[in-house]
């Protein structure tokens, strides 16, 4: 049981860095200036195009036997949690911005003060 | 956008109803995560291509810590609001929260870690989660502005959902998105076992 708990987390790191090293690498490329023009518009294409393909993939993925059964079975359990933790989030974040801007309205008069 | 993003869905679903053959879908999976690093990288390029990206590194360090922060907060209290209305006892729904969207994860930890009943619940609501994200991102970020259009996706604004908040936002928000999905995954594999404890 143990050594199975560990092995999702070790797969989750070497996802994690691969992820971070593309993300740097493609802001270094990106800020060299040499995506200019042709390139960055066939880029932006490109982008599209696996963007796109990913959601058919995920919605395949949501065609897989255990998804369908789980989903006779548990789905409106599952959903409730899906809507009550996205709505709980984009509250909390809600407020957390609307926080953060009063801040810097606050310190934004009271540098115009002094 | 969001009529797209719900029809290359739907069309995938549907490919995978009638014409796919179920052993493909492991396959699908790897060639997902290849797509995505991938993806991530053409998200990178179009950041960097931004002449003041140093600048917005630097101006959004309140944002990296205090969005991940909320959506973490946010997610825990719906799924306690959850599992009240459910009546599923809190630990366990708290568990089944804090996959943050990420449904692979969560659902292989709580199989392991409790049972397969509770693990099919929180791989099923964190792909619901997934859904509820790609189609609310467009809508958020119209209506309510760029930050708010983070919340939603939780851990997976680091991969599946970043090109698209990099598509209805912009290079700044995409970064503080990025950041919000590391620390989220991060938290996943830690906050799950602590509160099926609790």
């Amino acid at each position: 049981m143990e050594s199975q708990g560990a092995h999702p987390r070790k797969k989750v790191s070497g996802l994690m860095y691969l992820l971070l090293l593309a993300l740097l690498l493609g802001m270094a490329i990106g800020y060299s200036g040499r995506v200019e023009g042709r390139l960055a518009i066939a880029l932006d294409r490109v982008t599209s195009v696996v963007l796109f393909a990913i959601l058919a993939i995920m919605g395949a993925k949501l065609a897989s036997p255990e998804t369908m059964a789980a989903l006779s079975d548990i789905g409106f359990r599952a959903f409730v949690f899906a809507v009550a933790t996205v709505t709980g989030s984009i509250l909390a974040v809600g407020l957390a911005v609307s926080a953060l801007s009063a801040l810097h309205r606050q310190l934004g008069r009271e540098a115009g003060r002094r | 956008m969001t009529v797209l993003i719900v029809s290359a869905v739907a069309l995938g679903l549907l490919g995978g109803l009638t014409v796919l053959p179920p052993s493909l879908i492991p396959q699908l999976d790897h060639m997902c995560g290849i797509a995505l690093i991938a993806l991530v990288f053409l998200v990178g390029v179009s950041i960097g291509r931004n002449r003041d990206m140093p600048g917005l590194l630097v101006g959004a360090g309140a944002e990296m810590l205090l969005i991940p922060l909320s959506v973490a907060l946010g997610s825990l209290l719906g799924s306690l609001a959850a599992g009240a209305i459910l009546s599923v006892p809190h630990n366990e729904a708290l568990a089944v929260g804090a996959g943050f969207g990420w449904y692979t994860l969560s659902g292989v930890l709580l199989t392991q870690l409790h049972s397969s009943a509770l693990g099919a619940v929180a791989f099923l609501s964190n792909v619901m989660r997934e859904l509820l994200t790609v189609i609310l991102i467009p809508v958020l970020a119209r209506r309510f502005g760029p930050l708010i259009a983070i919340a939603p996706g939780g851990a997976t604004t680091m991969d599946t959902t970043l090109p698209i908040i990099a598509k209805c936002t912009d290079p700044r928000t995409t970064l503080v998105a990025f950041v919000n999905g590391v620390v989220l995954s991060t938290l996943v594999p830690v906050l799950v076992p602590l509160l099926l404890r609790s």
